[in-house]
């Protein structure tokens, strides 16, 4: 009986703390409608599309997002650029492009997989609607957004966290290390050098680790 | 049984085997390009090799050239091989531009799956790289030659399977390019197995043009209905999760479930082999234009009233059941169990045998196979031509049946003699592939026995196998019956010049034995006999000749019903159109011209509310008190094999499947997987009494206007493709360059035709393969009415007046 009231004293002990610093600090309780927090650079939310300076379509079509997807919620149709009058720079480009809010696990694979950096996560998360069709957003929808979260001005995005201007198409420091073993495979190639030694290799090397942290801004 | 050593262990091998085919038995893992298991033998692209050991001597040999001899040593993961199969890759991949998000290859290109088995990871080329401009050679086919390793399957595959001469290989090296002369366009109907043929994306498909990507599709296994030679092919449609309420959902209808991508040739050694024509691949996108949606009923006022199944259904019956003397014209293109649904509505239903699928210039009271052989059908096969020593085609396999031109040029090739008799030259003896022996127009019998007397030398004690079309001279069939029936090393092949028209003959869709045939059917209609018509998947205006006559018979008909699947002419004289699933909507089976009962399975979803005809027979059976209760057309069948007695023994439905046994991991021989096997059903002949009337001669003299087929225009379904219309000539002439010289007439010339006191405006197109004096059309009535004065294949043109200048047509 004594064990049992000690728990409760405890837990309300705990309670009690919490309320506490809320009304001191205001830490833990937002007043959502009126107030919103401020999320991380890094928040991964709904889709958007991205487009070169002149306008015309970043995305190319080749569906390595929807490949990638886990849950299906991306649907892609291709066709061929127009000449006369181009939406992207390639020679194809995405006809349909629809992403499926109801499906989306809002894991960021597309993002990673796009070799155009078309896909980036938007911090819009106020998607709720009593209507299905809503949180269905074709093309059109995917762009607003990307006007409502980055403005007019093409916004680069790497997996998942934002890179300059100047750093596009550079390697960065992860991919160097990785061209460096092989490198190394290639000077020591018929020395009794297996193939697959520069895997375990680049798993085994901490410096790997570390710049992998450095990317990750940690 | 000789042995070599490989990897290490020793390995019985057969003579002449070699080392690739030994190592992929086996199970190693040897990558190629260049070489195809149904291609001979090239061993250019070097990615084979491995390493060999013979007489105490060590090297790189590929595999796919080397024959295997007693006491070799191989190893196909040795050092040096794996060395080799790196630098290959590497050099491969030099000139490669590596737009693989681009490439509609991606995903199933041998060269992204070897590289990422085999090959570097990254490059040490620090040049710039070769270019080329993409090039346009037709309507199907698009070269990307930048992408291009120089593997040569292509330039081996045109030359040596589809007999082409118009695709070419220009400079050397790096510099190597394909394909046919400049602004040329391929001239070849097997043009588009390129594509397949091609390990990476340098040869891609118009048709499926950046539309989706290789993993998303489905390949549906089924049979082409183009032609009676029922290629085997696989659908291509993009139908991930049938059932899922994915974001696919475009107001309520999956456009996808509607839509075939491409189709691709699915291998049967005893029919298509692997290759497939272009009529074949590429006329599917018929299935979304012009379709009937719901059954339509014509009011009093003569407007259409858009109904449902059972007031439609119920409102047919009625008028059939007070119908006195009902018929039925099709033509068959719809499967096995409709036919026989048919059959069955008439002729035990209704006990009317009023049902033909003939042409009514071919439709005959005898028919002359049967009358010599005992049962309407070919006594040879396909296969047989690989084996005849003499080949004697009446008539133009290219527009009819295409399919079996790869074997009739690879028959060329051995050295079998080929003859082709017909009015004008047509594919195979304008290249050389055959000796063309001109025939008369009106005097083709004269001419086809003066043929044969005359090269009786060359005929003797040979195997002789004839090709013949159905809708050639029934003098010349009677003539080719008898003689096969009295000579067994003689072989027939009838090319049925409509799909399934074997599989209708065997079913018992036919006016036998007191019915009306199709020429009498339409006397009937026009002298008010006949009081309700069935118009099933034929257009009669198109399609037959004499027009006036057709006309005047759907007018006079109180009742015309027409299952069709499209909004074409003869449904403005129809009181109801009911809509019918086409050939890729629809399950069941299908019989080719030699036997073969093949399955088709559905690839499609039908289209809005259509339903496949045997069905909409079932419906008309029950309502008219007969007994039908088939569920599917797996029931039909099962019917059929206990009625239909070649049936009995068959199984379709339980496809067959073979594993082979290359390797999974090589994309384009992933297609080659698995077989597919079908029943085969072979007739017991038993030669009858015959008796033949020798044929007046009403040869012609001055300019014939000639119908023929055409491989495109001439086919109900492959016409209607917008891909196809830059080889369809509509509204065009041929004739030769000297007789348009002769009439002062340029190519292209815009000129009216008078036959028969009815004028004409069509188009001249020059075609030096035909001889002076054939004014040849070509295909389905749809543009110029000209069966309004063909009452048979040819007419006397009485003048020809030029109009304006050269349009191009």
């Amino acid at each position: 009986m004594l064990e049992g009231l000690k728990a409760m004293l405890q837990g309300l002990i705990i309670t009690f703390k919490h309320f506490l610093l809320n009304i001191a600090t205001n830490r833990f309780t937002v007043q959502y409608p009126k107030k919103r927090r401020k999320l991380p650079d890094r928040a991964r939310w709904a889709l958007s599309l991205q487009w070169h300076e002149d306008l015309t379509e970043r995305c190319v079509g080749c569906q390595l997002c929807a490949a990638i997807c886990p849950s299906e919620a991306i649907y892609i149709e291709g066709a061929v650029n127009p000449l006369d009058s181009p939406v992207g720079k390639g020679e194809r480009y995405a006809m349909t492009w629809i992403w499926d809010a109801t499906r989306c696990l809002y894991c960021g694979f597309c993002v990673e997989a796009c070799p155009e950096e078309a896909i980036v996560m938007t911090k819009i998360y106020e998607m709720a609607t009593d209507r299905r069709e809503d949180l269905i957003w074709h093309k059109e929808r995917l762009y607003e957004a990307k006007k409502q979260q980055f403005g007019e001005k093409p916004t680069f995005a790497w997996m998942g966290f934002y890179r300059k201007r100047e750093e596009m198409g550079k390697p960065i420091e992860l991919a160097r290390i990785w061209h460096e073993q092989e490198e190394k495979y290639y000077k020591n190639r018929g020395k009794g050098f297996d193939m697959h030694d520069r895997y375990k290799r680049f798993l085994l090397d901490e410096r790997n680790i570390e710049v992998y942290k450095e990317d990750l801004g940690e | 049984m000789p042995k070599i050593e490989l990897n290490g262990r020793e390995v019985e091998f057969r003579e002449g085997e070699t080392l690739l085919n030994i190592a992929w038995r086996e199970g190693e893992n040897v990558p190629v390009f260049c070489y195809h298991p149904k291609l001979p033998v090239f061993a250019g692209c070097r990615m084979c090799l491995v390493e060999v050991e013979m007489r105490g001597r060590k090297g790189l040999m590929p595999a796919c050239g080397t024959k295997a001899m007693d006491g070799m040593k191989v190893w196909t993961n040795s050092e040096a091989t794996k060395f080799a199969q790196h630098s290959v890759l590497e050099l491969l991949l030099l000139n490669h531009p590596l737009d693989c998000p681009n490439c509609d290859a991606g995903g199933e290109c041998d060269l992204q799956e070897i590289t990422f088995m085999h090959g570097p990871t990254r490059s040490r080329y620090k040049f710039p790289k070769r270019k080329f401009e993409i090039r346009d050679v037709g309507p199907f086919i698009d070269l990307y030659p930048t992408r291009c390793i120089q593997c040569y399957r292509c330039a081996t595959f045109y030359w040596t399977i589809g007999g082409g001469k118009d695709w070419a290989v220009f400079d050397r090296g790096w510099y190597t390019l394909f394909g046919p002369e400049k602004d040329k366009f391929l001239n070849n109907e097997f043009s588009g197995n390129l594509i397949e043929v091609c390990p990476l994306g340098a040869i891609t498909g118009k048709d499926y043009k950046f539309f989706t990507r290789p993993w998303e599709i489905e390949s549906v296994p089924t049979i082409s209905p183009e032609d009676s030679l029922g290629a085997n092919v696989y659908v291509d449609v993009r139908r991930r999760k049938p059932f899922s309420r994915g974001p696919f959902v475009k107001a309520g209808r999956r456009e996808d479930l509607h839509k075939i991508i491409r189709i691709n040739g699915r291998e049967n050694p005893d029919i298509n082999e692997f290759w497939i024509t272009d009529r074949d691949r590429f006329s599917h996108e018929y299935n979304n234009i012009n379709r009937v949606d719901y059954p339509h009923l014509k009011t009093e006022d003569g407007s259409w009233f858009k109904s449902n199944w059972n007031v439609a259904l119920d409102w047919i019956a009625t008028n059939l059941k007070k119908a006195k003397n009902p018929a039925i014209i099709s033509g068959a293109r719809g499967t096995n169990e409709s036919a026989y649904a048919a059959r069955k509505l008439f002729k035990e239903t209704l006990l009317i045998n009023n049902l033909d699928f003939r042409k009514p210039h071919l439709a005959l009271k005898n028919d002359p196979i049967k009358a010599t052989l005992g049962y309407s059908s070919s006594n040879g096969s396909v296969a047989d031509i690989d084996r005849a020593e003499v080949i004697i085609i009446v008539g133009d396999v290219r527009e009819t049946v295409p399919g079996i031109g790869i074997r009739l040029v690879r028959a060329s090739r051995r050295g079998a003699k080929l003859f082709v008799l017909n009015p004008y030259k047509e594919r195979y003896s304008y290249e050389g592939w055959a000796e063309w022996v001109p025939m008369r127009v009106g005097g083709e019998y004269k001419d086809f026995v003066s043929f044969l007397s005359d090269r009786k030398d060359e005929l003797m004690d040979k195997s002789v196998l004839f090709i013949i079309s159905d809708d050639s001279d029934p003098n010349i069939q009677s003539f080719i019956g008898r003689d096969v029936a009295l000579n067994e090393r003689h072989k027939l092949l009838l090319l049925r010049t409509l799909p399934n028209a074997q599989g209708f003959i065997d079913v018992g869709f036919s006016p036998e034995p007191d019915g009306l045939n199709t020429k009498e059917i339409l006397e009937g209609c026009r002298n008010g006999s006949i009081d309700f018509l069935i118009i099933w998947e034929v257009e009669p205006l198109w399609e037959y000749f004499d027009r006036e006559t057709v006309e005047e018979a759907l007018r006079n008909t109180p009742f015309v019903l027409v299952l069709t699947s499209f909004w074409d002419p003869s449904t403005e004289y129809a009181s109801a159109v009911l809509p019918i699933t086409t050939p890729y909507e629809e399950e069941g089976t299908r019989t080719n011209l030699e036997g073969y009962v093949q399955y088709c399975k559905d690839a499609l979803w039908p289209y809005e509310g259509s339903r496949p005809a045997w069905w909409i027979f079932k419906q008309l059976i029950i309502r008219l008190g007969g007994d039908a209760s088939w569920r599917s057309a797996k029931d039909v069948f099962s019917e059929i094999k206990d009625v239909i007695i070649p049936y009995k023994d068959l199984d379709p439905y339980d496809v067959k499947y073979e594993e082979r046994d290359f390797p999974d991991y090589i994309p384009t021989i992933r297609k080659l997987k698995r077989v597919f096997r079908s029943d085969k059903a072979r007739y017991e002949f038993v030669p009858e009494e015959f008796e033949i009337a020798p044929p007046e001669e009403r040869h012609i003299k001055g300019r014939i206007l000639y119908w023929s087929h055409h491989i495109y225009k001439g086919s109900y379904w492959a016409f209607r493709n917008p891909l196809q219309k830059p080889y369809i000539h509509d509204k065009t002439v041929f004739v030769s360059p000297e007789e348009g010289m002769k009439e002062g007439l340029k190519d292209g010339d815009r000129v009216i035709l008078k036959v028969k006191n009815m004028e004409f405006e069509v188009f001249i197109r020059y075609d030096e393969r035909i001889p002076a004096g054939l004014w040849v059309f070509k295909g389905l009535f749809y543009d110029v009415p000209l069966n309004k004065v063909l009452k048979e294949r040819y007419a006397e043109i009485e003048d020809v007046i030029p109009v304006g200048d050269a349009v191009k047509s």
